[in-house]
């Protein structure tokens, strides 16, 4: 599933890596940024953001403020919420978790980087030193889906090359070294 | 500034102290007598102390107004100092691990294994810049202090191109990376920490010197020989075109 799309639109580039890195802390987001109201509109029309932070300082005056509210609404029938910029992390974290739908959120759980059954077998396919086409043709799987894998694999080992990964599936007793050795 | 009270600031120098051929016992001299004693250059020195202690002092300017030759010269001397100190002493440890090493023993075979391809990588990574690099860099920077680009440089510069050389440092720097990343996760035994504490200290140090050799290629000569290959063309074009 991919990352929800979150419009971070501010002019200041500390509040917009300071938004993400609060958020960053507990979800994975897909983030769009922008630095003034003309170009916020065009993108929310463009896109199907899940969210729109905005910096109250973009608008002129309060009226403006409450006319893109409203714009929003009709927009999109979404919920308006308000943050300050002094409020305490978590209160913007859960304002803006209360504003998406839970299903949407995928949740950083670092506990939980352990390889699924799916990527463990790829890993073994890789082990042996096949390529991505090769392992997409033997699993039924389209190639997408294999770079797919091969990428969460290495974000959840952090493991980046492909000889170290073969290291860490000998280790961990996903393939021995003789069946790499057969295959050669 | 007295050398030693240098070396007493970051013992990390004295790795970069020892490829420049200065040797310890500096009594009271003061670096600029020691660069004098040696025949070190001492604006170079200092800005590759400069450099190595601090990642985010980067003198571009300062370091590439010195000759090619003498930063090559540097290069060349990290390249010794790994192929005959740091590769083999940690390999050297790597084989202390397994003599110390009962039960799981074949973990440290594939280690093991992996170190050796990843010496052989970084050998192979080393021995072309020493052996078309440089000497083609070297090339370039005599035929640019007499502005005159042979045919047959011309060649070769419309062949290699400093900016396609460099483009090979990330999968050295990566493998090393995982190496070290998978020693910490996934290997330790309770009998064998010692050994692995100081291998995993070894990878880091190995680590530090090579991203601070890759940023003196990167940073200054590469850009450094981008230019006067720049030049150099400009001056073929212009005598070719009358």
């Amino acid at each position: 599933m991919a990352d929800p799309k979150i419009i971070v639109a501010t002019e200041s580039t500390i509040i917009c890596r300071g938004v993400r890195a609060v958020l960053d802390k507990s979800w994975r987001f897909d983030y769009r940024e922008c630095d003034d109201l003309r170009r916020l509109k065009r993108l929310v029309q463009s896109i199907d953001a899940s969210a729109i932070i905005v910096a109250s300082t973009l608008f002129e005056d309060d009226l403006q403020i409450l006319q893109f509210a409203d714009y929003l609404e009709n927009e999109s029938n979404r919920f308006i919420s308000q943050v300050k910029l002094s409020d305490p992390e978590d209160v913007l974290a859960e304002t803006l978790a209360s504003m998406l739908d839970p299903g949407q959120l995928s949740t950083k759980d670092s506990d939980n980087q352990d390889l699924s059954v799916r990527e463990k077998s790829i890993l073994r396919e890789i082990a042996l030193g096949k390529t991505s086409r090769q392992i997409a043709d033997e699993l039924f799987i389209s190639a997408h889906t294999v770079v797919t894998h091969r990428k969460n694999i290495n974000r959840k080992l952090n493991i980046k090359t492909t000889s170290g990964l073969t290291v860490y599936a000998i280790l961990n007793n996903i393939i021995t070294v003789d069946a790499i050795e057969k295959n050669q | 500034m007295k050398m030693a009270e240098m070396i007493h600031l970051n013992h990390l120098l004295l790795g970069v102290v020892d490829r420049f051929g200065i040797k310890l016992g500096f009594g009271e001299k003061t670096v600029s007598e020691v660069c004098d004693e040696f025949q070190v250059n001492l604006d170079f020195f200092l800005e590759i102390c400069n450099a190595y202690i601090d990642e985010h002092y980067f003198p571009k300017v300062q370091l590439q107004a010195f000759p090619v030759g003498s930063i090559i010269a540097y290069l060349k001397k990290t390249h010794q100092y790994y192929l005959e100190k740091i590769l083999p002493d940690i390999n050297c440890s790597i084989e202390k691990l397994e003599e110390a090493t009962f039960k799981s023993k074949p973990n440290i075979m594939v280690v093991k294994d992996f170190f050796q391809k990843y010496k052989e990588e970084v050998t192979a990574h080393i021995m072309r810049e020493e052996e078309k690099v440089f000497p083609y860099v070297l090339k370039i920077e005599k035929a640019h202090s007499k502005l005159e680009l042979s045919a047959e440089l011309k060649d070769e510069l419309d062949t290699y191109s400093i900016n396609n050389y460099y483009d090979d440092h990330d999968d050295v720097e990566e493998k090393l990376y995982d190496l070290k990343n998978i020693i910490i996760k996934y290997l330790p035994q309770p009998e064998e920490l010692e050994f692995i504490h100081r291998l995993v200290e070894q990878l880091f140090g190995l680590e530090k010197d090579l991203n601070d050799h890759s940023r003196i290629e990167d940073k200054v000569l590469v850009p450094k020989v981008a230019v006067m290959e720049r030049e150099l063309l400009a001056v073929y074009q212009s005598q070719n075109s009358r």
